[in-house]
């Protein structure tokens, strides 16, 4: 029996955002290592790579932009829930829209959690550390085995 | 906003084409008085004809009548010289005894009874009938006389002309005479009676066939030009669905461009949510990560304009929101059911809490507030942004004081917000609802100008309505109007 996953998967296309969220995880104290992708091609080949090699670089919550280039958020969202074991990794949605029809859309996909980027970095750091706290630490992951 | 004035062409659609329903009028009202027309005349035409029939008939039975009578004035003449060619026959074998002279005497008593039965069936007249009664004896007493004298003069002739002298026969010719004179005097009176009315009714019928002539010729008339108006009213109605097709395809065209141009906003407010706050974050991002890690390092002049930079992307983040939430409520559905004004202020208040305590805010809630249709999240959003600003327009130095409270007015319920603030001049009553309408500078009281579009928007789009009395100086009484509900609230 193999524990679920071992790292943090943030698709994001922006590099200031990602810069900014690699600070706020840092800031927090976060040890689990952060993997990026920058578009969901990447994030596809990404969990497709660690699910087909070794399982310990599975992530453990992944965190998904929606606007993305080329395969968008959403498709990158339906793939991961069709997906027979990744479908079981937490998803979180981190996005800057708060149109309902975006969060309808993500949760009729199997959107885990839906959070808005906020713009003070001090709330950033504040929302990471709930990330942690909760998916990371009070809630109870599926294995991946 | 764009939005709004996209909504207003969209309320001249229908206005400006009102008077399309105007033309309808006129043709609604038209065929009733030329139907009546067209009904009365058709029907004074057939009450003409119908008693012009009866005047014919009656004619006719009259016509028939004065042929009967002359028919009978001939029978009795016939009858007349019928007696007398018997009488004559008579006198001859009398005064000659040659049996030749009787034979007119033989052939004038077989006719007699003869003519006599025909005017018996003839006659109608009471009075006539009497006569023929009367005449009867008389003419058997007369043909008695007659077979006498000559069933005498067989045996001799002064047997005969004794008989003869005793002038019985010479009394009953005339007493004959008599009667048949006067049946035929009173038969030629009938006769003229009725000819007289048969003129007359002739004359009628020829007045009323006239009538009848014209009628129908008015009948024709009426009945070419009602029809001529079904036509121009067919012609006008064809029109009229043209033009309401035309009405109908300019309409949607219309829809189909509204819909075009929302769809375009709605990307808009999209691209708006994600690409401009992405380097909006950035900059306020990097702005406190410098501030965090660099601050000591940063001379005082660097700290500030740190912080500069901070506000500036925070009140455009502000800016951004509430342009989205602006939009927002005007593009998404909004559906009301009961809420509960009492849970929906808790909720606002403990929200604001943050800011009240910063403030030292009292705020005095006049229970019960009672319950409204409204659209919970869309309420709320009403609520914050009114204690808000009562929080935010106070005079320095003042500790803000609010009221909420709620009346009832008919099916509506009025729910107040009022303050001690710096009120607002009457002058600007109106114009705080419009977007971007600003009274302060940013300095003085911080904000988007937006909040109370937002307010009135939300109100309008929950069927509500909203409004302030307030004077400069005497703080500001802020109205929200939504219909009263009765049923459960559910949450």
């Amino acid at each position: 029996m193999t524990d679920g996953g071992t790292t943090i998967l943030v698709v994001e296309d922006n590099p200031d955002d990602r810069d900014l969220l690699a600070r706020a995880f840092r800031k927090a104290g976060i040890a689990m290592p952060l993997r990026f992708a920058v578009n969901g091609e990447e994030a596809v080949a990404s969990l497709e790579g660690a699910h087909g090699g070794a399982l310990g670089a599975s992530p453990a919550v992944i965190l998904l932009d929606l606007k993305l280039p080329g395969r968008s958020g959403f498709e990158v969202l339906e793939w991961i829930k069709a997906h027979p074991v990744l479908r079981r990794v937490p998803v979180i949605i981190l996005t800057s829209s708060r149109e309902s029809i975006d969060l309808k859309r993500a949760y009729d996909l199997g959107a885990n959690s839906y959070l808005v980027k906020p713009a003070r970095s001090d709330d950033l750091l504040r929302m990471v550390e709930q990330i942690h706290a909760y998916w990371l630490g009070l809630n109870q992951a599926a294995t991946l085995s | 906003m764009i939005l709004s004035g996209a909504r207003h062409v969209a309320g001249s659609v229908p206005g400006g084409r009102d008077q399309g329903t105007h033309p309808r009028e006129p043709s609604r009202r038209g065929p009733a008085p030329g139907t009546l027309a067209f009904l009365i005349a058709a029907l004074l035409l057939l009450t003409s004809a119908v008693s012009l029939n009866l005047f014919l008939g009656r004619v006719a039975e009259n016509r028939a009548f004065v042929l009967r009578t002359s028919s009978i004035l001939r029978n009795m003449a016939e009858l007349n010289v019928v007696v007398r060619a018997a009488e004559t026959g008579q006198r001859g074998f009398i005064l000659t005894g040659e049996r030749r002279y009787l034979v007119p005497y033989e052939t004038a008593i077989e006719r007699l009874w003869a003519e006599f039965r025909d005017l018996e069936s003839a006659v109608r007249d009471p009075a006539q009938i009497a006569r023929l009664h009367r005449l009867r004896p008389l003419l058997e007493g007369k043909l008695a006389e007659l077979a006498n004298t000559v069933a005498l003069r067989e045996q001799g002739f002064e047997a005969a002309l004794a008989v003869v002298r005793t002038d019985v026969g010479q009394t009953l010719m005339e007493d004959i005479q008599a009667v048949v004179d006067e049946f035929e005097q009173a038969e030629q009176e009938i006769m003229v009676s009725r000819s007289q009315l048969l003129e007359d009714q002739a004359r009628w019928a020829a007045r009323i066939s006239g009538l009848t002539a014209l009628l129908a010729v008015a009948v024709i008339v009426v009945g070419v030009l009602w029809l001529a108006r079904q036509r121009a009213d067919a012609r006008l109605l064809a029109a009229e669905r043209g033009f309401r097709q035309d009405l109908e395809r300019q309409v949607e065209n219309r829809t189909e461009e509204l819909t075009q141009v929302n769809r375009e906003l709605d990307a808009f407010a999209y691209t708006i949510s994600h690409d401009l706050r992405a380097p909006l974050r950035a900059m306020h991002g990097y702005a406190d990560a410098l501030a965090e890690d660099y601050a000591p390092k940063l001379p005082e002049e660097g700290r500030r304009f740190t912080s500069r930079i901070m506000a500036a992307a925070e009140r455009m983040e502000a800016l951004i929101q509430d342009i989205l939430t602006y939009s927002r409520m005007s593009r998404e559905e909004v559906r009301v059911r009961p809420v509960s004004l009492e849970e929906a202020v808790a909720r606002v208040l403990a929200h604001a809490r943050p800011r009240i305590e910063e403030t030292g805010a009292v705020i005095e809630v006049g229970h019960p507030l009672g319950t409204v249709a409204a659209h919970p999240a869309a309420l709320e959003l009403v609520l914050d942004n009114l204690v808000a600003n009562a929080v935010k327009f106070m005079a320095p130095g003042e500790t803000p004081h609010i009221r909420i409270r709620s009346e009832n007015r008919g099916e509506w319920v009025r729910l107040w917000v009022e303050d001690n603030g710096i009120g607002i001049d009457p002058s600007h009553r109106e114009r705080i609802f419009e977007p971007f309408h600003r009274l302060h500078g940013v300095e003085t009281y911080p904000g988007t100008g937006i909040g109370l579009a937002i307010v009135r928007r939300s109100l309008e789009r929950m069927g509500g309505r909203c409004g302030v009395d307030a004077e400069a100086g005497r703080g500001s009484r802020f109205w929200i109007e939504l219909r009263g509900a009765v049923g459960e609230v559910d949450q």
